[in-house]
Protein backbone atom coordinates (compact mmCIF):
# COMPACT_ATOMS: atom_id res chain seq x y z
CA UNK A 1 0.00 0.00 0.00
CA UNK A 2 2.80 2.37 0.97
CA UNK A 3 4.63 1.50 -2.22
CA UNK A 4 1.55 2.27 -4.30
CA UNK A 5 1.20 5.65 -2.58
CA UNK A 6 4.83 6.40 -3.38
CA UNK A 7 4.27 5.57 -7.04
CA UNK A 8 1.31 7.96 -7.18
CA UNK A 9 3.31 10.73 -5.50
CA UNK A 10 6.29 10.16 -7.78
CA UNK A 11 4.07 10.14 -10.89
CA UNK A 12 2.27 13.25 -9.64
CA UNK A 13 5.58 15.09 -9.25
CA UNK A 14 6.80 13.95 -12.67
CA UNK A 15 3.70 15.38 -14.35
CA UNK A 16 3.88 18.50 -12.20
CA UNK A 17 7.51 19.09 -13.26
CA UNK A 18 6.58 18.61 -16.91
CA UNK A 19 3.63 21.01 -16.60
CA UNK A 20 5.48 23.60 -14.55
CA UNK A 21 8.60 23.75 -16.70
CA UNK A 22 7.01 22.62 -19.99
CA UNK A 23 9.52 19.86 -20.44
CA UNK A 24 9.33 16.20 -21.30
CA UNK A 25 8.38 13.66 -18.61
CA UNK A 26 11.68 12.20 -17.46
CA UNK A 27 10.75 9.05 -15.52
CA UNK A 28 8.48 7.54 -18.15
CA UNK A 29 8.93 4.12 -16.56
CA UNK A 30 6.47 5.20 -13.84
CA UNK A 31 3.69 5.12 -16.45
CA UNK A 32 1.11 3.90 -17.25
CA UNK A 33 -0.49 3.79 -13.82
CA UNK A 34 -3.24 1.45 -12.70
CA UNK A 35 -6.75 2.94 -12.97
CA UNK A 36 -7.02 3.41 -9.19
CA UNK A 37 -3.58 5.08 -9.14
CA UNK A 38 -4.67 7.52 -11.84
CA UNK A 39 -7.75 8.30 -9.74
CA UNK A 40 -5.54 8.91 -6.66
CA UNK A 41 -3.19 11.11 -8.69
CA UNK A 42 -6.13 13.17 -9.95
CA UNK A 43 -7.44 13.62 -6.39
CA UNK A 44 -3.98 14.62 -5.18
CA UNK A 45 -3.68 17.19 -7.98
CA UNK A 46 -7.08 18.65 -7.02
CA UNK A 47 -6.23 18.67 -3.31
CA UNK A 48 -3.02 20.56 -4.05
CA UNK A 49 -4.86 22.87 -6.51
CA UNK A 50 -2.46 22.06 -9.33
CA UNK A 51 -4.84 20.02 -11.49
CA UNK A 52 -4.23 22.45 -14.36
CA UNK A 53 -0.46 22.13 -14.18
CA UNK A 54 -0.60 18.34 -13.92
CA UNK A 55 -2.97 18.32 -16.90
CA UNK A 56 -0.39 20.40 -18.76
CA UNK A 57 2.19 17.77 -17.77
CA UNK A 58 -0.02 14.99 -19.17
CA UNK A 59 0.43 16.53 -22.61
CA UNK A 60 4.11 15.56 -22.44
CA UNK A 61 3.32 11.90 -21.80
CA UNK A 62 3.22 9.44 -24.73
CA UNK A 63 -0.38 8.59 -25.62
CA UNK A 64 0.08 4.93 -24.74
CA UNK A 65 0.76 5.99 -21.13
CA UNK A 66 -2.43 8.03 -20.74
CA UNK A 67 -5.24 6.99 -18.36
CA UNK A 68 -7.69 4.66 -20.07
CA UNK A 69 -10.55 5.61 -17.79
CA UNK A 70 -12.76 7.77 -20.07
CA UNK A 71 -14.82 9.01 -17.11
CA UNK A 72 -11.71 10.28 -15.35
CA UNK A 73 -10.52 12.08 -18.48
CA UNK A 74 -13.91 13.72 -18.91
CA UNK A 75 -14.00 14.77 -15.26
CA UNK A 76 -10.51 16.22 -15.59
CA UNK A 77 -11.35 18.04 -18.81
CA UNK A 78 -14.46 19.63 -17.32
CA UNK A 79 -12.39 20.72 -14.32
CA UNK A 80 -9.76 22.30 -16.59
CA UNK A 81 -12.45 24.10 -18.49
CA UNK A 82 -13.78 25.52 -15.22
CA UNK A 83 -10.30 26.65 -14.13
CA UNK A 84 -9.92 28.58 -17.39
CA UNK A 85 -13.40 30.11 -17.08
CA UNK A 86 -12.73 31.19 -13.49
CA UNK A 87 -9.44 32.78 -14.52
CA UNK A 88 -11.17 34.70 -17.29
CA UNK A 89 -13.86 35.78 -14.84
CA UNK A 90 -11.21 37.00 -12.40
CA UNK A 91 -9.43 38.96 -15.10
CA UNK A 92 -12.75 40.60 -16.06
CA UNK A 93 -13.37 41.42 -12.40
CA UNK A 94 -9.93 42.97 -12.04
CA UNK A 95 -10.53 45.06 -15.15
CA UNK A 96 -13.88 46.29 -13.80
CA UNK A 97 -12.38 47.15 -10.42
CA UNK A 98 -9.34 48.90 -11.88
CA UNK A 99 -11.67 51.06 -13.99
CA UNK A 100 -13.89 51.73 -11.00
CA UNK A 101 -10.97 52.70 -8.76
CA UNK A 102 -9.51 54.88 -11.52
CA UNK A 103 -12.62 57.09 -11.39
CA UNK A 104 -11.30 58.35 -8.04
CA UNK A 105 -7.64 58.09 -9.01
CA UNK A 106 -7.17 55.16 -6.60
CA UNK A 107 -4.16 52.98 -7.45
CA UNK A 108 -4.33 49.59 -5.74
CA UNK A 109 -1.61 46.96 -6.09
CA UNK A 110 -2.51 43.42 -7.10
CA UNK A 111 -0.99 40.86 -4.71
CA UNK A 112 -0.14 37.36 -6.00
CA UNK A 113 -3.06 35.74 -7.88
CA UNK A 114 -3.46 36.84 -11.49
CA UNK A 115 -0.30 38.91 -11.16
CA UNK A 116 1.60 35.66 -10.61
CA UNK A 117 -0.41 33.70 -13.18
CA UNK A 118 1.21 35.73 -15.97
CA UNK A 119 4.52 34.10 -15.00
CA UNK A 120 3.26 30.67 -16.05
CA UNK A 121 3.57 29.18 -19.52
CA UNK A 122 -0.22 28.91 -19.63
CA UNK A 123 -1.60 31.45 -17.11
CA UNK A 124 -5.17 30.22 -17.50
CA UNK A 125 -4.28 26.80 -16.12
CA UNK A 126 -3.16 28.15 -12.74
CA UNK A 127 -5.98 27.63 -10.26
CA UNK A 128 -7.04 30.95 -8.83
CA UNK A 129 -8.17 31.92 -5.35
CA UNK A 130 -9.35 35.36 -4.28
CA UNK A 131 -8.38 38.73 -5.69
CA UNK A 132 -6.14 40.51 -3.18
CA UNK A 133 -5.64 44.25 -3.44
CA UNK A 134 -3.10 46.17 -1.42
CA UNK A 135 -3.64 49.89 -0.85
CA UNK A 136 -0.35 51.65 -0.03
CA UNK A 137 -2.23 54.79 0.98
CA UNK A 138 -4.69 54.57 3.88
CA UNK A 139 -6.77 57.45 2.54
CA UNK A 140 -7.16 55.66 -0.79
CA UNK A 141 -8.02 52.43 1.04
CA UNK A 142 -10.93 54.17 2.82
CA UNK A 143 -12.11 55.76 -0.45
CA UNK A 144 -11.99 52.36 -2.18
CA UNK A 145 -14.15 50.77 0.53
CA UNK A 146 -16.68 53.55 0.28
CA UNK A 147 -16.74 53.22 -3.52
CA UNK A 148 -17.33 49.49 -3.28
CA UNK A 149 -20.20 50.01 -0.83
CA UNK A 150 -21.82 52.40 -3.31
CA UNK A 151 -21.72 49.51 -5.80
CA UNK A 152 -23.87 47.48 -3.41
CA UNK A 153 -21.04 45.35 -2.00
CA UNK A 154 -20.87 44.70 1.74
CA UNK A 155 -17.25 44.63 2.92
CA UNK A 156 -16.61 42.76 6.17
CA UNK A 157 -13.58 43.18 8.39
CA UNK A 158 -11.35 40.25 9.30
CA UNK A 159 -9.31 39.74 12.48
CA UNK A 160 -6.15 40.80 10.59
CA UNK A 161 -7.79 44.15 9.68
CA UNK A 162 -8.28 43.21 6.03
CA UNK A 163 -11.70 43.52 4.34
CA UNK A 164 -13.45 41.04 2.07
CA UNK A 165 -16.58 41.09 -0.06
CA UNK A 166 -18.11 39.41 -3.10
CA UNK A 167 -18.02 41.20 -6.44
CA UNK A 168 -19.46 39.54 -9.57
CA UNK A 169 -19.23 36.12 -7.87
CA UNK A 170 -15.56 36.58 -6.92
CA UNK A 171 -14.18 37.11 -3.40
CA UNK A 172 -12.17 40.32 -3.19
CA UNK A 173 -9.89 41.27 -0.31
CA UNK A 174 -8.44 44.67 0.61
CA UNK A 175 -5.20 44.69 2.61
CA UNK A 176 -3.29 47.48 4.32
CA UNK A 177 0.06 45.68 4.29
CA UNK A 178 1.94 44.34 1.28
CA UNK A 179 4.07 41.74 3.05
CA UNK A 180 2.55 40.37 6.21
CA UNK A 181 5.36 39.89 8.74
CA UNK A 182 5.04 39.97 12.52
CA UNK A 183 8.48 41.21 13.55
CA UNK A 184 8.37 45.04 13.88
CA UNK A 185 11.94 45.27 12.64
CA UNK A 186 11.12 43.25 9.50
CA UNK A 187 7.97 45.35 9.03
CA UNK A 188 10.00 48.57 9.03
CA UNK A 189 12.64 47.19 6.70
CA UNK A 190 10.10 45.88 4.18
CA UNK A 191 8.05 49.07 4.32
CA UNK A 192 11.19 51.11 3.63
CA UNK A 193 11.98 48.88 0.64
CA UNK A 194 8.43 49.30 -0.61
CA UNK A 195 8.88 53.09 -0.51
CA UNK A 196 12.26 52.87 -2.25
CA UNK A 197 11.20 50.50 -5.00
CA UNK A 198 7.54 51.20 -5.59
CA UNK A 199 5.54 49.13 -8.02
CA UNK A 200 5.39 48.28 -11.70
CA UNK A 201 2.61 47.77 -14.22
CA UNK A 202 1.88 44.49 -15.96
CA UNK A 203 -0.71 43.38 -18.51
CA UNK A 204 -2.98 40.50 -17.54
CA UNK A 205 -3.51 37.41 -19.69
CA UNK A 206 -5.95 37.92 -22.61
CA UNK A 207 -6.57 41.46 -21.41
CA UNK A 208 -5.75 45.03 -22.33
CA UNK A 209 -5.87 46.00 -18.67
CA UNK A 210 -2.67 46.93 -16.90
CA UNK A 211 -2.40 46.61 -13.14
CA UNK A 212 0.14 47.59 -10.53
CA UNK A 213 2.13 44.75 -8.94
CA UNK A 214 5.18 44.76 -6.64
CA UNK A 215 8.58 45.08 -8.34
CA UNK A 216 10.43 41.74 -8.80
CA UNK A 217 12.46 41.77 -5.57
CA UNK A 218 9.39 42.73 -3.50
CA UNK A 219 7.23 40.16 -5.25
CA UNK A 220 9.81 37.45 -4.52
CA UNK A 221 9.83 38.49 -0.86
CA UNK A 222 6.03 38.53 -0.81
CA UNK A 223 5.75 35.01 -2.26
CA UNK A 224 8.51 33.68 0.01
CA UNK A 225 7.06 35.12 3.24
CA UNK A 226 3.51 34.15 2.24
CA UNK A 227 4.64 30.51 2.13
CA UNK A 228 6.41 30.88 5.48
CA UNK A 229 3.35 32.36 7.21
CA UNK A 230 1.22 29.45 6.09
CA UNK A 231 3.91 26.85 6.81
CA UNK A 232 4.16 28.22 10.38
CA UNK A 233 0.43 28.05 10.86
CA UNK A 234 -2.47 26.54 8.97
CA UNK A 235 -0.38 24.67 6.43
CA UNK A 236 0.55 25.19 2.81
CA UNK A 237 -0.07 23.56 -0.55
CA UNK A 238 2.34 22.91 -3.38
CA UNK A 239 0.78 25.56 -5.66
CA UNK A 240 2.32 28.38 -3.60
CA UNK A 241 5.77 26.82 -4.12
CA UNK A 242 5.04 26.56 -7.84
CA UNK A 243 4.27 30.31 -7.83
CA UNK A 244 7.65 31.13 -6.32
CA UNK A 245 9.46 28.76 -8.68
CA UNK A 246 7.80 30.37 -11.71
CA UNK A 247 8.60 33.82 -10.29
CA UNK A 248 12.31 32.94 -10.01
CA UNK A 249 12.21 31.83 -13.63
CA UNK A 250 10.21 34.84 -14.86
CA UNK A 251 12.30 37.39 -12.96
CA UNK A 252 15.70 35.90 -13.82
CA UNK A 253 18.01 38.84 -14.58
CA UNK A 254 15.35 41.39 -13.57
CA UNK A 255 16.37 41.81 -9.91
CA UNK A 256 19.49 41.96 -7.81
CA UNK A 257 19.99 38.57 -6.06
CA UNK A 258 22.33 40.12 -3.49
CA UNK A 259 19.66 42.61 -2.48
CA UNK A 260 17.18 39.78 -1.98
CA UNK A 261 19.73 37.82 0.03
CA UNK A 262 20.76 40.74 2.25
CA UNK A 263 17.11 41.57 2.99
CA UNK A 264 16.30 37.99 3.93
CA UNK A 265 19.43 37.80 6.07
CA UNK A 266 18.57 41.08 7.72
CA UNK A 267 15.08 39.97 8.71
CA UNK A 268 16.30 36.55 9.89
CA UNK A 269 14.83 34.45 7.11
CA UNK A 270 17.95 33.26 5.29
CA UNK A 271 17.86 29.78 6.85
CA UNK A 272 14.17 29.41 5.99
CA UNK A 273 14.88 30.53 2.43
CA UNK A 274 17.62 27.89 2.14
CA UNK A 275 15.04 25.24 3.02
CA UNK A 276 12.58 26.78 0.58
CA UNK A 277 15.16 26.80 -2.20
CA UNK A 278 16.06 23.18 -1.52
CA UNK A 279 12.36 22.31 -1.75
CA UNK A 280 12.00 24.11 -5.09
CA UNK A 281 15.00 22.27 -6.50
CA UNK A 282 14.41 18.76 -5.14
CA UNK A 283 10.62 18.59 -5.11
CA UNK A 284 9.64 20.89 -7.99
CA UNK A 285 12.64 20.23 -10.22
CA UNK A 286 13.60 23.90 -10.45
CA UNK A 287 17.01 24.29 -12.11
CA UNK A 288 19.65 25.41 -9.58
CA UNK A 289 20.68 28.10 -12.05
CA UNK A 290 17.48 29.98 -11.20
CA UNK A 291 18.36 30.25 -7.52
CA UNK A 292 19.43 33.75 -6.45
CA UNK A 293 21.91 32.34 -3.89
CA UNK A 294 22.85 29.01 -2.38
CA UNK A 295 22.95 29.52 1.39
CA UNK A 296 21.65 26.59 3.49
CA UNK A 297 21.04 24.47 0.40
CA UNK A 298 21.87 21.35 2.39
CA UNK A 299 18.59 21.64 4.33
CA UNK A 300 16.48 18.52 4.82
CA UNK A 301 13.10 19.07 3.15
CA UNK A 302 11.39 16.00 4.64
CA UNK A 303 9.44 17.98 7.27
CA UNK A 304 8.27 20.57 4.77
CA UNK A 305 7.38 17.84 2.28
CA UNK A 306 5.22 16.08 4.90
CA UNK A 307 3.54 19.35 5.81
CA UNK A 308 2.68 20.08 2.18
CA UNK A 309 1.42 16.61 1.33
CA UNK A 310 -0.56 16.32 4.57
CA UNK A 311 -2.12 19.75 4.31
CA UNK A 312 -2.94 20.44 0.65
CA UNK A 313 -4.08 23.87 -0.40
CA UNK A 314 -3.37 26.23 2.54
CA UNK A 315 -3.68 23.29 4.92
CA UNK A 316 -7.40 23.03 4.19
CA UNK A 317 -7.09 19.26 4.38
CA UNK A 318 -5.43 19.21 7.82
CA UNK A 319 -7.37 17.26 10.42
CA UNK A 320 -6.93 20.11 12.92
CA UNK A 321 -8.31 22.69 10.50
CA UNK A 322 -11.53 23.51 12.33
CA UNK A 323 -14.28 25.79 11.10
CA UNK A 324 -14.40 28.65 13.57
CA UNK A 325 -17.02 31.29 14.10
CA UNK A 326 -16.01 33.99 16.56
CA UNK A 327 -12.93 36.16 16.41
CA UNK A 328 -11.70 34.64 19.69
CA UNK A 329 -12.12 31.06 18.56
CA UNK A 330 -10.48 32.01 15.27
CA UNK A 331 -7.46 33.33 17.17
CA UNK A 332 -7.33 30.23 19.35
CA UNK A 333 -7.35 28.09 16.21
CA UNK A 334 -4.45 30.12 14.79
CA UNK A 335 -2.54 29.81 18.07
CA UNK A 336 -3.07 26.04 18.10
CA UNK A 337 -1.84 25.83 14.52
CA UNK A 338 1.27 27.83 15.48
CA UNK A 339 1.89 25.49 18.42
CA UNK A 340 1.58 22.40 16.23
CA UNK A 341 4.32 23.79 13.99
CA UNK A 342 6.46 25.29 16.75
CA UNK A 343 9.52 23.06 16.29
CA UNK A 344 9.62 23.79 12.59
CA UNK A 345 9.11 27.54 13.09
CA UNK A 346 11.72 27.81 15.85
CA UNK A 347 14.27 26.12 13.64
CA UNK A 348 13.72 28.19 10.52
CA UNK A 349 12.09 31.46 11.56
CA UNK A 350 12.51 31.89 15.31
CA UNK A 351 12.11 35.65 15.40
CA UNK A 352 9.04 35.63 13.18
CA UNK A 353 7.20 32.93 15.15
CA UNK A 354 8.03 34.66 18.44
CA UNK A 355 6.54 37.95 17.23
CA UNK A 356 3.58 36.20 15.60
CA UNK A 357 2.57 34.52 18.86
CA UNK A 358 3.22 37.70 20.85
CA UNK A 359 1.06 39.78 18.48
CA UNK A 360 -1.73 37.23 18.68
CA UNK A 361 -1.75 37.26 22.49
CA UNK A 362 -1.30 41.04 22.71
CA UNK A 363 -4.17 41.59 20.25
CA UNK A 364 -6.46 39.69 22.55
CA UNK A 365 -6.08 42.27 25.31
CA UNK A 366 -6.53 45.36 23.14
CA UNK B 1 -23.90 29.32 -39.02
CA UNK B 2 -20.73 29.53 -36.95
CA UNK B 3 -19.20 27.39 -34.24
CA UNK B 4 -20.42 28.56 -30.86
CA UNK B 5 -18.07 30.98 -29.13
CA UNK B 6 -16.31 29.91 -25.93
CA UNK B 7 -16.18 26.25 -26.87
CA UNK B 8 -12.61 25.00 -26.61
CA UNK B 9 -11.42 21.87 -28.36
CA UNK B 10 -9.05 19.91 -26.12
CA UNK B 11 -6.73 17.08 -27.00
CA UNK B 12 -6.33 14.49 -24.28
CA UNK B 13 -3.93 11.84 -25.48
CA UNK B 14 -5.69 10.09 -28.35
CA UNK B 15 -9.02 11.77 -27.55
CA UNK B 16 -10.51 15.12 -28.48
CA UNK B 17 -13.14 16.74 -26.29
CA UNK B 18 -15.26 19.86 -26.07
CA UNK B 19 -16.74 20.94 -22.76
CA UNK B 20 -20.03 22.81 -22.93
CA UNK B 21 -20.85 24.42 -19.60
CA UNK B 22 -24.44 25.29 -18.88
CA UNK B 23 -24.44 29.04 -18.27
CA UNK B 24 -27.18 28.76 -15.67
CA UNK B 25 -25.54 25.96 -13.75
CA UNK B 26 -21.77 25.66 -14.11
CA UNK B 27 -21.77 22.31 -12.35
CA UNK B 28 -23.67 20.81 -15.24
CA UNK B 29 -21.43 20.33 -18.22
CA UNK B 30 -21.76 18.32 -21.39
CA UNK B 31 -18.70 16.77 -22.92
CA UNK B 32 -18.51 15.98 -26.64
CA UNK B 33 -15.87 13.63 -27.92
CA UNK B 34 -14.56 13.79 -31.48
CA UNK B 35 -12.30 11.75 -33.69
CA UNK B 36 -9.10 13.22 -35.12
CA UNK B 37 -10.68 14.12 -38.49
CA UNK B 38 -13.59 16.02 -36.90
CA UNK B 39 -11.21 17.73 -34.49
CA UNK B 40 -9.02 18.78 -37.39
CA UNK B 41 -12.01 20.32 -39.17
CA UNK B 42 -13.09 22.06 -35.96
CA UNK B 43 -9.61 23.56 -35.50
CA UNK B 44 -9.45 24.84 -39.06
CA UNK B 45 -12.90 26.44 -38.83
CA UNK B 46 -11.94 28.10 -35.54
CA UNK B 47 -8.54 29.30 -36.75
CA UNK B 48 -9.97 30.83 -39.95
CA UNK B 49 -13.30 31.87 -38.36
CA UNK B 50 -15.16 30.16 -41.22
CA UNK B 51 -18.90 29.76 -41.71
CA UNK B 52 -20.06 26.22 -41.11
CA UNK B 53 -21.50 25.22 -44.49
CA UNK B 54 -21.38 21.80 -46.19
CA UNK B 55 -19.36 23.29 -49.07
CA UNK B 56 -16.73 24.88 -46.80
CA UNK B 57 -16.26 21.75 -44.72
CA UNK B 58 -16.19 19.46 -47.75
CA UNK B 59 -13.56 21.74 -49.30
CA UNK B 60 -11.43 21.55 -46.16
CA UNK B 61 -11.80 17.79 -46.04
CA UNK B 62 -10.71 17.39 -49.68
CA UNK B 63 -7.68 19.65 -49.10
CA UNK B 64 -6.45 17.45 -46.27
CA UNK B 65 -7.54 13.95 -47.22
CA UNK B 66 -7.70 11.89 -50.36
CA UNK B 67 -11.50 11.81 -50.60
CA UNK B 68 -13.96 12.42 -53.43
CA UNK B 69 -15.85 15.75 -53.11
CA UNK B 70 -19.38 14.27 -53.26
CA UNK B 71 -18.58 11.69 -50.60
CA UNK B 72 -17.00 14.40 -48.44
CA UNK B 73 -20.13 16.54 -48.91
CA UNK B 74 -22.35 13.68 -47.72
CA UNK B 75 -20.17 13.08 -44.66
CA UNK B 76 -19.96 16.72 -43.60
CA UNK B 77 -23.75 17.13 -43.95
CA UNK B 78 -24.13 14.36 -41.35
CA UNK B 79 -21.50 16.00 -39.19
CA UNK B 80 -23.16 19.43 -39.35
CA UNK B 81 -26.49 17.82 -38.41
CA UNK B 82 -24.83 16.26 -35.35
CA UNK B 83 -23.30 19.59 -34.36
CA UNK B 84 -26.70 21.26 -34.74
CA UNK B 85 -28.46 18.61 -32.65
CA UNK B 86 -25.79 18.98 -29.96
CA UNK B 87 -26.15 22.76 -30.00
CA UNK B 88 -22.55 23.45 -30.99
CA UNK B 89 -23.50 25.97 -33.69
CA UNK B 90 -25.01 29.44 -33.53
CA UNK B 91 -26.25 32.12 -35.90
CA UNK B 92 -23.86 35.06 -35.98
Amino acid sequence: MVKKDHIVQAAFLELLHAGLWETDVKKKELFPLLPEQWRSLWLLAKKQTVAGLVYQGLQYLPEKCWPEDADLLMEWTVYIDQIERENRLQNQCITRLVRLFETLNIKPVLQKGQGVAVMYGNPLLRECGDIDWYFPDSGQAAKALSLIQKQGCVPRKRADASYFYRYHSVTIEHHDVLIDVSSPFAKRRLKAMEHDWGFEKIRLEESETTVWVPVPVMNLLLLNIHILKHAMGRGIGIRQFCDLARAYSYYKGKYNPEELRSTLKNIGLLKWTGLLHQFLVTVLGMPQSLLPFRDYLDSDVTGLWNLVFRGGNFGLYHSHQAKTKSRLSSKIAVLRAYMAQLNFSRTYASSEIGWAVWNLIKGQFK
Amino acid sequence: MKLRKNLVLRKLGPNYMIVDVNADCVDLAKVYTMNATCANLWSKITEQDLDVTPETLAGLLCEEYDVEYNLALKDVCELIDKWKINDLLEER
